[in-house]
This record gives structure tokens, sequence and C-alpha cells, in this order.
């Protein structure tokens, strides 16, 4: 891998932090008077005034946006107003939960739908290939919210097996973890074959059969580490699709994590919250995207300085 | 990227045997592409795809340009439509400086410059008839009405040889050679003063080149069309060329009459390049004298210094290897890019008396 | 490399366009045939919903509230899905809703794709640094779940139904404007695009009357691949009680207040839940369908 290649990458990715940090002020101001969005509606216009000389808002906007840059810098997004604590704080007090919760369905998904994906390969049009790409499609064409009320009702209500909310036990992960897996697991399952396809169909795969190479031993030293390139990457990518589910699964099983204070934040309008969420989804999936994209560069030496080779 | 005057223009006095009343006028035409970098903060690696170009062009003249694949010929004929912008140098047509001209006037002009690409298929649009394409350049400089714009697309095509039923086709229902009549019809109906034909023929088959030559013969008689004729087939341009550039690494390096050119071809590149063809003869019988260069053209990223040919020449002195040749102008007219252009064996013609820079 | 083909004129040997499918190749599997079938009674109900609809869908009867549908032994006559907790009918209820939550999901996908489009031909078109902020642009918004940027927009400028259904258009214009940038940067150096240049043409006439009309086959399909993610983005939003806001209805808001009575009443979160499922995976189908068709290197 080259050092332009990252250079360009790491500076991609700085630009992309920027212009959410930037987003977020721009539409704060564009929504009019922050003090009415930041205050509660019932203090006094002298503690509006106090606020404004405080938080500067009687500056320059430049000033402010210098101000506002350097806090966030420092990861100070405000208080929040509906707990009296700084916003930064309460977010990450969920953070953990949430990561509980985004692991479990990572493992999962990956042990499930990278050998779905291969065996769906090897097996082309076999019974395993059509399950597998049943799986996918429903994977995708299903809402989370509705899977984790379908799942409610039958594991919690009708058989009364697992609880049908809450935190704490490994049986509240049961099904919060099945919701937000299905999709992603069918989708690596999908990417995962495809891609074993094409490494399949190569010309090296076909030494290797003239060598009298075992299939077994074909596909998991020859194929695999190919089809595996690409299919990082779709992991990686897959990441948005996963935060976004998470919001909505976090919600159907009150689950407490940042995806609920996120909405029920966005409820009641707890702006210093929403700034600090929204920074900190953009830092973990510009991250996400600099490794995929470095780990890209690394494995695959034909990746091309400045090229945007991938597709969604 | 805009076009740099390179001073060459000049009046065209400079250049024996212009004549003041040329179509095109091409002086020091260049074009360079920038590459990306390959380090983090080189240099860009610069590509002379053609470099310092000049030629005139008569009215009902044709100038055919050759040389092998990749030695710039075809961005020449780019560059002369504003396909591409220049980096450098200028172009006159009809006495009109167009490199001043905006995209506003580049469009008006179109009319005036026209194409005729190899690859016909690809150059009609799949999804409309061809008498709708053929309309269509009428229609964008606002020719007459509809009906009449019709008529004369139904009239150019009948001249070619689409009449009736097959103008109403789409271009996947024609024949190779159908496509390419079309193509010739569409850039002929707006009556253009230059066309530039960049291998018209050469993804036909060989019995479909012959009508196909014949036929933009034929038209350049009935409408006065000069022909910008670009072809790696030398036998098709001595067929139908007047006179002839020959083209390596993005340079002429020897400007001629065709008939003189075919006899006694003066640069050792051109004398390869026309000793390779079975048929070429002089007019007396005797074959050009084959010369064989070794190796493969430098890449263009990378020229030699001095004569682009030395590497390959036989003939190459230290001269060659330091200084590069500038085109001047021989007794006989021609105009070659060689330092040693009279000395070489079996050279025809003795050294003029005045130096020229360019053009015969 | 030649010299030529480091020039950005020289046409590329690429077979984009899409070819003239053979007769057989349109035949439809018993499930993309049902798929389809299910998709025209749904854009049938999306027109004439308020027509179908036996009762308004705002009609209250406090009286027969949390009623059965006609399956269960306690349904009451009248209303075949039964009440919800108002006792408003369930049936009017389901069809306006679906009318509601398709008519957005289509408008929204109509909106990102023209947005897209334009956007894509401009970036192709100029090229340089208009290029480079479309481009910015849409790795930015594909780096940021829609979800979050749009739970924030809606948070900071709070909830109104043309703000929503704006966010509704913005989400998936990337990928029109990836796809569309790619598709005429290729089709700009065919033959014949560069023929029409020669012509004279306006970049208008270029754009639209010769490269977008070949280049419409990827573009349709993709659009197909869109509608079901914003059904499930405006289904998801107005679940959270972020979006569609009563009175007004629509599957993802009936499918929320209904979860409140999975014990005792499921059918009021199961019967909006199904006609979603089953509306975006009949459009999967139905598009993956349409992809292979058309694009027969695509698995």
């Amino acid at each position: 891998m080259n050092l332009r290649y990252a250079a360009i990458k790491l500076l991609r990715a700085m630009l992309t932090l920027w212009l959410v940090v930037t987003f977020v002020f721009v539409v704060l101001r564009l929504t009019g008077d922050p003090t009415q969005q930041l205050l509660p509606d019932d203090v006094g216009p002298e503690i509006r005034a106090y606020y404004r000389t405080a938080w500067g808002l009687d500056r320059p906007l430049w000033e402010q946006y210098g101000r506002y840059f350097e806090a966030a810098l420092r990861g100070d997004f405000g208080i929040s107003f509906r707990n009296k604590q700084p916003a930064i704080d309460l977010i990450w007090q969920r953070v953990p939960k949430t990561l509980e919760l985004g692991l479990a369905t990572f493992f999962c998904a990956v042990a499930l739908g990278i050998p779905l994906g291969v065996l769906a390969a090897v097996w082309r049009d076999s019974w395993v290939d059509r399950l597998t790409m049943s799986f996918a499609v429903f994977g995708f064409s299903m809402p989370n919210f509705f899977l984790g009320i379908l799942l409610i009702l039958l594991f919690a209500l009708n058989l009364r097996v697992l609880p049908s909310s809450g935190y704490g036990t490994w049986q509240h992960m049961v099904m919060p973890v099945f919701t937000l897996a299905t999709a992603f697991a069918g989708a690596i399952a999908r990417f995962t074959r495809s891609a074993m396809l094409e490494v399949l169909s190569r010309d090296y795969m076909r030494t290797a059969e003239a060598e009298g190479a075992s299939r077994l031993r074909r596909v998991w030293l020859h194929a695999f580490p190919n089809a595996a390139i690409p299919v990082v990457t779709i992991i990686g990518f897959s990441l948005g699709g996963m935060i976004g589910g998470a919001v909505v699964t976090e919600n159907v099983f009150a689950w407490p994590g940042v995806g609920r204070l996120l909405t029920s934040s966005v409820a009641d309008r707890d702006l210093s919250i929403v700034q600090g969420i929204v920074v900190l989804v953009a830092i973990t999936m510009v991250s996400a995207n600099l490794l995929v994209d470095l780990a890209y560069g690394w494995l695959d030496p034909r990746v091309r300085v400045g090229g945007r080779e991938r597709s969604r | 990227m805009s076009a740099v005057r390179l001073g060459l223009g000049g009046p065209a006095i400079d250049h024996p045997g212009s004549t003041a009343a040329a179509l095109l006028q091409v002086r020091g035409l260049s074009k360079r592409f920038t590459l990306p970098r390959d380090t983090l903060f080189g240099p860009r690696p610069e590509l002379a795809a053609v470099d310092d170009i000049s030629f005139d062009l008569a009215a009902g003249e044709t100038l055919a340009v050759v040389g092998e694949s990749g030695c710039g010929k075809s961005t020449v004929g780019n560059l002369v439509l504003n396909l591409l912008s220049p980096s450098g140098g200028s172009i006159r047509f009809d006495g009109e400086d167009l490199a001043a001209a905006d995209d506003a006037r580049w469009r008006e002009r179109r009319r005036d410059l026209q194409l005729i690409f190899q690859d016909s298929r690809s150059a009609l649009d799949p999804r409309l008839t061809i008498d709708c394409q053929v309309a269509e350049g009428l229609e964008i400089h606002g020719v007459a009405t509809a009906a009449d714009r019709a008529a004369m697309a139904a009239a150019m095509l009948e001249a070619v040889g689409l009449g009736g039923d097959l103008a109403r086709r789409y271009p996947h229902e024609l024949s190779g050679g159908q496509q390419q009549r079309a193509v010739i019809a569409r850039a002929l109906v707006l009556e253009p003063k230059l066309v530039v034909c960049d291998e018209p023929v050469a993804a036909l088959d060989v019995s479909v080149q012959a009508q196909v030559v014949n036929l933009l013969r034929d038209l350049q008689r009935n409408f006065g069309l000069a022909y910008l004729f670009i072809s790696h087939d030398l036998s098709l341009v001595r067929h139908v060329a007047d006179r002839v550039a020959v083209m390596y690494l993005g340079r002429f390096v020897e400007v001629a009459e065709c008939e003189a050119l075919f006899a006694a071809p003066a640069h050792p590149y051109a004398r390869a390049l026309i000793g390779a063809v079975p048929a070429a003869r002089s007019r007396h019988g005797r074959r050009v004298p084959p010369l064989r260069l070794e190796g493969e053209p430098p890449s263009p990223l990378n020229p030699p210094s001095g004569c682009a040919l030395n590497p390959r020449c036989p003939f190459a002195t230290d001269l060659c290897r330091s200084d590069r040749p500038a085109l001047r102008r021989l007794a006989d007219g021609r105009s070659v890019a060689c330092h040693h252009a009279e000395a070489l064996p079996g050279a025809v013609v003795g050294p003029d008396i005045q130096p020229a820079r360019a053009v015969s | 490399m030649s010299a030529e083909t480091a020039g950005p004129t020289v046409p590329q040997a690429s077979e984009d366009t899409p070819r003239k499918p053979q007769a057989g190749a349109w035949h439809m599997p018993l499930l993309v045939r049902l798929s389809a079938g299910l998709l025209i009674i749904v854009s049938v109900v999306a027109l004439l919903a308020p027509l179908l609809a036996p009762y308004g869908y705002e009609e209250t009867d406090l009286l027969y509230r949390l009623k059965a549908p006609f399956w269960s032994p306690l349904s009451i006559e009248g209303h075949v899905l039964g009440t919800d907790k108002l006792g408003r009918d369930l049936l009017s209820r389901l069809l306006i809703a679906t009318q509601v939550s398709i008519a957005l999901a289509l408008l929204g996908t109509l909106i990102g794709a023209a947005l897209g489009t334009v956007l894509g031909v401009v970036a192709a078109h100029r090229g340089g640094i208009v290029d480079e902020i479309v481009m910015m642009l849409v790795d930015w918004q594909a780096a940021m779940p829609f979800l979050i940027i749009a739970l924030s927009v809606l948070a900071f400028l709070g909830n109104n139904f043309y703000l929503f259904l704006a966010l509704m258009g913005l989400a998936g214009w990337e990928t029109y404007a990836r796809l569309t940038r790619s598709l005429v940067l290729s089709a700009r150096e065919q033959g014949y695009a560069v023929a029409v240049r020669a012509l004279g043409a306006r970049p208008l006439r270029l754009y639209g009357r010769h490269i977008l009309p070949n280049v419409i086959g990827p573009l349709i399909v993709q659009l197909t691949l869109n509608f079901p993610q914003t059904i499930l983005l405006e289904t998801s939003l107005s679940f959270l009680g972020l979006g569609i806001q009563p009175p007004l209805t629509s599957l993802g808001q009936m499918l929320g207040e209904g979860r409140d009575y999975l014990l005792t009443a499921w059918w009021l979160a199961v019967l909006p839940g199904a006609v979603i499922f089953f509306t975006t995976l009949s459009m999967s189908l139905f598009g993956d369908w349409l992809r292979t068709r058309l694009d027969p290197t695509q698995r």
C-alpha cells in the first residue's frame, strides 16, 4: 500500500467528520435562536439573555463557529436540559450497552452469514443455495421492528420462554440480537456467495482441481482467502445499516442503549444529546470506513490512488 | 485547460507553399495529457500526445495523416474539432481563430467542421432511427422547417445509398457498411467545409471499404469538401490523399505530395512504414528500398532526447541523439524532419535553399 | 499504453447499452408473478383507498373499541378486520395507511432519483471541482446511516409533513448520483455521444435526448431496489413516532400504535406489518428479476 493512498483516505475521513460537525452547527443555527431549543420553555427572558451571553450567541457567527468547533473537539456538546448533566456523560453511560448488542450481533451475523454464503456457492443451485438466498431476501425485506414484534408475540407472549423486553440477563439478548442479525447475516451471506462464485470460476481454481486437491482443501485454502477481501469490505459498509437497525431494535425491546437515548431525545428535542450522538455515530462510521479502506489497500495492492472503486 | 498561443502562428509568408486562402491553418499544435502522480507530492507525469504540429489544408483538398496506432494521429483530429482542448498552438479555420472561440461560437462552427468515425456502430445512437439522427444536425442548427429538414435528410440518405425503407431503420438493423453510410450522411447533411475522417473504413469488410471510399471521393467532388483523413492503412491513403503527413511519436516527420512520398519517402521512418506495404512501388516500378527499424516505439511518457527515432534508426549519429531535427523543406517541396535526409543512402532529393518549419 | 488511450476522448470498448433481450428471457417465474400480482393489488389500493374504505379512517366509535376481526367468534358485523383502541375500522385505516406509505415512498424515491440523476449528470459533465464536491457529498451521505441523519434533522427542525417528504427524497439520492455519474462518464465516450457533440448540440440535448435514454435501464433497476428501502425508512420513523403524525396514519405508525395491544389484539400490529413485509418483499423480488434480465453479468 502506498503512502499517498493512505494519506488521501485519512484526509477524506477528516473532511467527512468536519462536514458532519459543521452540518450540525448549520442546522442548529438555521432553526433560529438556540436558547429556544436548548433551554426549557419556562425560563424567563433574563435567563435567556444570560445564556445568550454565556454561550457567546451575541458574538459574530464565525467566532461562534470557532467556539463550537473547539468545544466539539473536547467532546463538549452542552448540557442535557432533561437531566441537567453534560450530554457526553449521558451518552457514554449508554455506549457499553449498545456495544454489547452490536458485538453480539456482529459475531452471530458473521458466524452465520459466511458459512452459509460459502456453502451456497460451493453447492450452487442446491437446496442450501436456495435457502440462503431466500434468507437473504427475507432479511432485506423484513423491517426489523416487525420481526422484533413477531418474536415478542411468539416467544414472550405465547410460548413465554423469553423476556419481552429489558436488559440484564443473556435471555434478554436473544431476541434483539436475532432481530438485528437477520438482515446483516443475509447481506453477508449473499455477498460471500457471489464473491466465492467469482473466485471459484477463476483459472487457478481449475488448476487446483486438476492437481487433484480435495474439494474441502480447494475451498478453504484457495478460494476462501481470495473471496475474503470483498467480504471484509461489505462487512465494513454494512455497519451503517446496523446502526440504523440498532436504533429501531433498541426501541422495540426497550434496550437501554444509545439508540433509545437518541429517539427519546429527538422526541423531547434534547438537542445537546442529539448533537453528541450524531457526532459519535459519524466518528464510528468514518473510522470503520477508514479501517476498511486501509485494510483493502493493504490486502489488495491493485487498489489505485483516488479510485472510487467501491460500489454499493 | 486553455489553449496557449505559442507565437508560432505568424504571417503565412513564413511558411512557403501555404496559400493565404488555406481553409485550415494549424500552427504549433500541441496536446499534453497530465497523468496522476505516482508519489505523494511528486510532479504529475506528462505525456505529449501531439507535439508542435503545423499544417495547412486547402478547400477541396485531402490531407492524410498516417502513422502507427498510438502516434497521436487521432488526437490531431480531435484537436482540430475541439473535442479535446489543445495545450498549445493555434487553429485558424476559414480565417477565424478557433482558439478564441467560446462554447457557443464553437457550436455554430461545428456546422462546417464534421467528423466521420471509425466505429460506425457505436457512432450511431442505438435508440433513434437513422433519418432522425441525420436530421438532428439540421435541427440543432435551426435549419429550415421540420418538414424541409426531413426532406433534406431523406435526400442526403438517398445520396449515400440509404433511400426508402432503410432510412427508417434503427442502427442495429443495418449492416456495417450501411451504418457507415448513415454516419457519412449525418456528417454531410450539414454541408460542412471540412470533414475529419478518423479511420473511416477500418472497421469494414474489404469489399465494402472500396464502396465507402468511392462514396467519400464522389461526395468530395460534389460538395468541394476538404478531408483530414486519418488512417494507418497506407494503400488506402495512397488511393485518396493529395498530400500525406507521416507521424511518429506525436510529431510530423515528413509531409509530402502523395505520389512523391510513395515513390521515394525521405525520412527513415517513412521509408520503413512505406517499405512495409507490398504494393508500394515507385513510378518506375522500382520498389522502395525496404528499411527495417529495430525494437518498438519508445513510450511517449519518456521520449528519447534528440530525434525520437534515434534508438531505432540505422543511420543515427551523435547529432541525432543530441538535437531534435526541425521539419524543413527539401528542394522538391516536401518537408522532412531528419538531419541527414539528403545524405541518406538512396536519397532522391537535394537540399532546398531556404529552411522551413513546416508545411508543404 | 498508447498516447491515444491516455486521452479522455477515446471510446472504451465497454458494452453498457442494454442489449435487446431475447423473447424467452422475459419468462417470469411463479414467485415473480405472485410478486407482480401483489404489487398490482397494492397499487390499486394506493390509488383507490378512499373509495374502497368502508368507513372514514378517523371515524371513532368508542362503543366498539378493540373489536376482533372476522375469524374470531367475538367479531362484530360491519368491521371485517375489527376496530382499534378508539373504535376506528381497521380495514379502512389499513387501506389509507397503505396509500400514505406507498405514496410517500414513491414520491420520495422519485425525488431522490431525479435529484441524484441530475447531480450525477452535472458531476460527470462539469468534472473538476464540481465533481469533487458532488462526490464528497455522496461519500458523506454514504458514510452516515440515513436514519440518524433523518432523526437529527427532525429533532432540530421539528416534524412536519413536507420536511418528512424531503427527507424521504434525500434518502438514497447518492446511489443514483454515483450510478448516473459512472454511466454517463462511460456513455459520453461512446461514438454517438461524441458525434452529437460534434454536430454542435447543447449539453441539454446531449444528455436529455441521447445519453440518459441510453442508460435508463440500470437507473430503473436502481429505482426498484431503492423503493423498498424508502418504505422501510418511512415505516421505521413512523413506528418510532417520529414520522407521520396522527391524525394522519401510515403503516409504520399503525404498527407502532398496535404494539401496545400485542397481548389482547395482536392483529393491530401484525396486519400493517404484514402489508409492509409483503410489499417490500415483492418489490425486491421483482427488482432482482428485472436486474438479472437487464444485466446478465450480475447475479
